[in-house]
């Protein structure tokens, strides 16, 4: 266990390595000035340098990239023009066009993301188990068709053609809702499940077919099984089979994907957020790709690889966990 | 935990031949529905300007006419303005006819999803086979690539690759490079997998003591083992593409006008979506109506390739057949195990599964 915890978190530091190298080196060493860029227009010649020598890019890549790695664990100061900021320990840049260190910005638009993936995963796993458990208790030929014929047309939606259809459904011909408009569950708790409600539905509406997948093969997998045969022929009624024991054949699979699928939207569902207007990361980052502001578009890609590789070391340890067959 | 046996695996390969999987793929009717719908698809894209010729309208032109300056340019009419000039009406504010930019727009979304389909077909077949053909170190150094590669979180670095490459390279261009260059990982692990399983067959063997060069072996007795997984696996890259394409343009950064895709029409008409419903309507629908049938084509082509799945799945209480259990689909730097697991893995998933987009 010990082991296999050391292997993948050294494994998982190794790949974040890589990633920031990647990064770093797609964003800052493309042609084309990154000084030029966070400068803005309206750049005076004097303020270039300066600024060109605030990022560091008048040294070379390898030293910058140091600078960058050495940044990120030991914190940085930067020159803002007339006075200078402190950037602490696990500081991703500064951005000039916003006049806040990267950091910052990121953990202001968390709470967003995980509010929004945990409602949406609460969501997702009662739609998608519950109806995965119904058509594995309830087999039938046209059953099983209707069933797959849904599962694969919601599946199947891009996740922003479902946010304006709710968003047009809901908000414009029904009006059972107002459009949404992010309220932090610190403020207003009611408000901000309400807000949240059609955001929710979008991510779990398609995320949820997976799901029934999983649900149902894994049960009908185990239903297979000699012990369920043996249940069987206890007498044991089916209903209490299916829910009691076979359901224990699709946990492990649930349960890894969700948590995968939890660090995507973690790490910012850009459509979800864009279509909603929700202050996340996914926005911030077409915000800042769409004004080019190099740090935060930075910064947010680390974040989310981070985020996603922590996802897959955790679903790894869940899984083997919950199905004693995987060694690890 | 799962036992090296994919339908390529098992040396079944393309199942008595393309004719045999073709009269297996048209016998059903969902696969039947999906072929027809994708190939009407492809007759719309490479007609488009006849069509529009036909309708007498082009993409590029304005119609200030057809607008109600009071409401700020939205279309005159019921429905978006659809008259027998204007068969889906026309665009807010410009005016522009949404028929022809809607056929013209299919080039883009089909032609960009195919060609960063064929890339990443390309870059995922180079890398596996060299990683499965290969010697150990050659192995495991493209297999520890092909782990970061399938780490990294795809969707982030396409839009901020977008934002930095300058405007004047041509957009569908760029979209099918990025795409081609961030989505081959998955597809080079399924080929060292089946790969690494093929290589150790008789009749590879028996190629190999005739004196076949790698690239002779690779070439005539390890790629038509691969047909069949590539094939089914194609099926479901390719909407998953098409909707990158479309998600990135309806963020503003892929096709920007005047250029039509469906992504960049959905992007111009969120704003309408209370005042004219239906301009939001038709380039959503018709995307769903794609990666739907490219879905189901997937799914057919699934089956049509698996003996064993040839039957529809019947069962009574209790007693099941032909549902395979789907292994967890792992994208991430998992142990890089000789996995079959990620082939069936891959094509058990739903076209949006692979995430990011949400």
């Amino acid at each position: 266990m010990i082991r296999f915890l050391l292997r993948r978190l050294l494994g998982a530091a190794a790949v974040l390595l890589a990633l920031a190298a990647l990064t770093y080196l797609l964003f800052y060493a493309m042609p084309g000035d990154p000084a030029q860029l966070a400068c803005g227009k309206g750049c005076t010649a004097p303020q270039l340098a300066q600024v060109r020598h605030a990022l560091g890019t008048d040294q070379p890549v390898v030293r910058q990239f140091w600078t960058f790695l050495t940044t990120l664990v030991a914190g940085h100061s930067f020159s803002t023009g007339p006075s200078t900021v402190w950037c602490s320990a696990p500081c991703l840049g500064y951005s000039y066009q916003s006049d806040e260190a990267v950091t910052q910005m990121l953990l202001d638009r968390l709470p967003v993301d995980v509010s929004l993936a945990l409602g949406a995963a609460a969501l997702w796993l009662l739609l998608g188990v519950g109806t995965g458990l119904y058509a594995a208790l309830k087999p039938g030929r046209w059953r099983d068709r209707i069933t797959n014929t849904v599962i694969l047309t919601l599946g199947s939606t891009p996740v922003f053609v479902m946010a304006l259809l709710l968003l047009m459904g809901a908000c414009v011909w029904l009006q059972i809702l107002p459009f949404p408009n992010y309220v932090p569950i610190t403020e207003d708790p009611a408000q901000w499940a309400q807000n949240l409600l059609l955001p929710w539905l979008a991510i779990a509406l398609v995320s949820a077919a997976g799901y029934t997948r999983l649900t149902r093969a894994g049960v009908l997998e185990t239903l297979n099984q000699d012990h369920i045969r043996t249940l069987r022929a206890y007498g044991y009624p089916e209903r209490r089979i299916v829910l009691r024991h076979a359901v224990r054949g699709a946990l492990p699979t649930v349960v890894t994907v969700a948590a995968m699928d939890i660090g995507l939207v973690l790490a910012g569902a850009v459509f979800t957020e864009t279509m909603f207007g929700l202050p996340g990361l996914g926005k911030l980052a077409v915000e800042s790709a769409s004004t080019v502001d190099l740090p935060v578009v930075c910064g947010i890609t680390l974040l989310a690889g981070a985020l996603i590789v922590v996802a897959n070391t955790v679903a790894d340890l869940l899984h083997a966990a919950l199905d004693p067959r995987v060694r690890i | 935990m799962d036992s090296q046996t994919t339908s390529a695996g098992t040396g079944i390969g393309a199942g008595g031949g393309a004719a045999g999987v073709w009269s297996r793929l048209w016998a059903r009717r969902g696969g039947r529905a999906a072929v027809i719908t994708v190939g009407l698809l492809v007759l719309v894209a490479l007609t488009a300007p006849w069509l529009a010729a036909l309708e007498g309208q082009n993409p590029n032109s304005f119609h200030d006419t057809l607008l109600n300056s009071a409401t700020g340019g939205s279309p005159n009419g019921a429905f978006g303005g659809i008259s027998a000039q204007h068969w889906l009406g026309v665009e807010p504010t410009t005016g522009r006819d949404l028929f022809a930019r809607l056929v013209y727009g299919s080039r883009v979304s089909l032609g960009v999803a195919v060609g960063a389909t064929l890339g990443q077909l390309l870059l995922g077949l180079l890398v596996g086979l060299a990683a499965g053909l290969g010697g150990r170190w050659a192995d495991a150094l493209l297999s520890r690539v092909t782990d970061l590669a399938l780490a990294l979180p795809t969707f982030f670095f396409s839009i901020a690759l977008l934002a930095v490459v300058p405007q004047s390279f041509p957009r569908p261009l760029l979209l099918g490079l990025i795409l081609s260059g961030l989505g081959w990982a998955s597809i080079a692990r399924i080929v060292r997998a089946e790969t690494r399983v093929l290589r150790e067959r008789e009749y590879v063997a028996a190629a190999v003591l005739t004196g076949a060069g790698t690239w002779r072996i690779a070439r005539r007795e390890i790629l038509p083992g691969l047909v069949a997984p590539l094939a089914t696996y194609t099926a479901i890259v390719l909407p998953q593409n098409m909707v990158a394409e479309a998600g990135l343009s309806f963020l503003g950064l892929g096709v920007r006008p005047p250029t039509s895709s469906w992504g960049q029409m959905l992007s111009t008409a969120t704003t309408w979506f209370q005042v004219d419903p239906t301009y939001v309507l038709i380039p959503a629908l018709t995307l769903l109506v794609c990666v739907l049938a490219f879905a189901g084509l997937g799914e057919a082509l699934r089956v049509a390739f698996d003996p064993k799945a040839a039957a529809p799945a019947t069962r009574r209480r209790g007693r099941t057949i032909a549902v395979p259990p789907p292994a967890p689909a792992q994208p991430g730097p998992t142990t890089g195990e000789p996995a079959a697991r990620a082939a069936a893995a891959a094509v058990t998933t739903l076209p949006h599964e692979k995430g990011e987009a949400q």
